[in-house]
């Protein structure tokens, strides 16, 4: 197995955000708590100019987590050759840190759709997802991170818990995990669970970095609360209470706010980071 | 690993049928499906790389997403057990509204042309027709400029489809690969004489747009000043790079001659002769003028060397 730390630093257990162009100034003065970035790889697969200047500048100063959204790892057809060769030359210039993936797919046959779609949990859809996982790590020389999904149905065939799920695939292949906080209480209030025995039966020692991010509110067909992963907006209070609640077991983690879309001016991005870096500070201190 | 027995479903018409002893090696999957295991009338999709492939789950999740009419497909449920029903059309509006955002960030002078709700009109009936075929999202809408010509309602803004080229090409060199300008000492030390059989290497980032329109007076008016006076002249549009912001400068009749000759790799008195051809008054100082200041030549060679 590919032992990331052996080849690369980790992320620091510390505050990071998703990277927007429009943030560059005020990231490059560097008067936050802020420590680490995650860029979207497909964002950077151009073949130069301002991405990429801004990019090299950036990771002068700030460790670089790169997060694929494009490589469809829970598809039924095999992995695109073409686009994990474009990994690769992107993780040779910026040498990031971290590259993490998700829990999902994206494309179905030459069509990319933009979006993470849900995988049914069974074993064959195991087998594909650990080979496709395994691939990438060959290709990539290193670990990667794994994602779970935010949910808003389930598939009546899935015979795995996710949690199981999750812990198998990284048993299997030696992948870390992403534990999305968000979408952990946007899936166990779309689907009726709970979101800290969800935490409970996480492979928490397999995580190697956390997200937080807003959700929205909507209804399903029954009338029910459905509740939307939709990253425009601040992260709720009770994600805020899920994070604390999964930092106390798992100790300090690299933690990022995702804010994707409508992003806001950094000074409001700037608060989630202080609280970020609150909640980071309180699990750190001697009880 | 071995697949043994495996049952697969056909999404279209829910025949069943037995897949064979399978030996799944990665990436070799596609191989698998050789023609003998497919059933008569059943899906068969191309995958990228060329082979036939059925999906199974995948295949039912997807025939719905674009067609907001069409059944949610079977198998999905809510969190009681119950059919998922509207929760499946959260991954529709997912998938539609993302293309539309992406077309419209892409084409902010069409936008602006054709006002908020035209605009998520047409990228939506263009979104349905032509679902990306790249993961790179950045070059999404290559055929935009063609859907609109072919669009009869737009067939009253004949400019449209040329102001969307413009955008492409504005995006295109945003993206293109970095280059480094030639010393501009090197040009002057040249003699007239070896000028003539001097090739140059143009930017990546440069791009050409020519048109029977006032392209670049029609989008300036979108994107930079809404009182501007639109001229009434075919307009040939360069874009180049000097920074990281591609900039346009409305090329003088013969320069689109000019520079696509250059860019072909002809030495500059061929490329001279092309433009003169096109305009007796074709001022070469001028054009060098403008290809300097952009940052768009980049070196220099003998004709043949």
């Amino acid at each position: 197995m590919f032992d990331l730390a052996r080849h690369h630093p980790n992320l620091p257990p510390l505050p990071g955000v998703g990277y927007k162009p429009v943030h560059f100034d005020e990231i490059m003065a560097r008067s936050s708590p802020l420590a680490w970035l995650e860029i979207h790889a497909e964002n950077y697969m151009g073949d130069g100019g301002r991405s990429h200047a801004q990019m090299r500048a950036l990771s002068e100063y700030y460790p670089i987590s790169v997060h694929g959204v494009g490589l469809s790892i829970g598809g039924e057809e095999p992995l695109d050759i073409e686009h994990i060769q474009r990994l690769q030359k992107l993780t040779h210039w910026l040498q990031p840190v971290s590259f993490s993936e998700h829990l999902a797919w994206s494309t179905h046959g030459t069509e990319f759709l933009n979006d993470l779609l849900p995988v049914p949990y069974t074993m064959q859809t195991l087998d594909r997802i650990t080979a496709h996982i395994d691939q990438v790590q060959e290709a990539l020389k290193r670990s990667i991170l794994l994602e779970n999904p935010s949910s808003y149905l389930v598939f009546s065939q899935s015979t795995w818990a996710e949690t199981d799920f999750l812990k198998e695939i990284s048993n299997r292949t030696g992948c870390y995990l992403l534990l999305d906080i968000n979408n952990v209480f946007v899936s166990a209030s779309n689907l009726g669970f709970s979101p800290t025995t969800y935490i409970d039966d996480f492979p928490l020692d397999r995580v190697r970095e956390l997200h937080v991010g807003g959700h929205e509110e909507d209804q399903d067909g029954y009338g029910e609360t459905l509740l939307i992963d939709s990253h425009k907006c601040a992260v709720s209070n009770p994600v805020w209470s899920l994070l604390d609640y999964t930092l106390a077991k798992t100790g300090p983690q690299p933690v990022l706010i995702e804010w994707d879309n409508e992003v806001p001016e950094w000074v409001v991005l700037d608060a989630e980071v202080h609280r970020v870096a609150n909640a980071l500070e309180l699990i750190s201190q001697p009880a | 690993m071995t697949w043994a027995g495996l049952w697969y479903v056909c999404p279209k018409n829910e025949i069943y049928w037995q897949q064979a002893t399978l030996d799944a090696g990665i990436g070799h999957y596609a191989d698998l499906w050789s023609p003998q295991y497919l059933p008569l009338g059943g899906q068969i999709r191309k995958t990228y790389h060329g082979h036939t492939l059925l999906t199974v789950f995948q295949d039912r999740f997807f025939s719905g997403l674009f067609d907001p009419q069409a059944p949610v497909p079977t198998g999905l449920l809510d969190g009681h057990q119950r059919p998922a029903g509207k929760r499946y059309n959260v991954y529709r509006n997912n998938v539609v509204t993302s293309l539309i955002t992406a077309l419209q960030d892409g084409f902010p002078a069409i936008t602006k042309l054709l006002g908020e709700e035209n605009m998520r009109n047409l990228a939506h009936a263009y979104a349905r027709k032509h679902v990306p075929q790249s993961r790179i999202m950045m070059h999404y809408g290559q055929r935009l400029p063609e859907f609109i010509a072919n669009t009869k309602q737009l067939s009253n803004l004949p400019y449209l489809s040329d102001v969307a080229r413009l955008e492409l090409e504005l995006r295109r060199s945003y993206h293109a690969a970095d280059s480094v300008p030639i010393d501009p000492g090197v040009i002057d030390a040249l003699d007239p004489t070896a000028l003539t059989i001097t090739c140059f290497e143009l930017a990546p980032s440069l791009g050409l747009i020519c048109s029977s329109w006032p392209i670049y007076s029609i989008w300036a008016r979108a994107i930079e000043d809404a009182d501007r006076e639109v001229v009434a002249t075919a307009q040939d549009v360069l874009v180049m790079r000097p920074n990281y912001d591609p900039e346009l400068t409305v090329l003088s009749s013969g320069g689109a001659e000019f520079v696509e000759q250059v860019r072909r790799g002809e030495p500059l008195g061929k490329a001279f002769d092309a433009a003169v051809r096109k305009c007796q008054d074709f001022c070469l100082t001028l054009i060098f003028e403008q290809l300097l200041k952009g940052g768009a030549i980049i070196s220099a060679r003998k004709e043949g060397g």
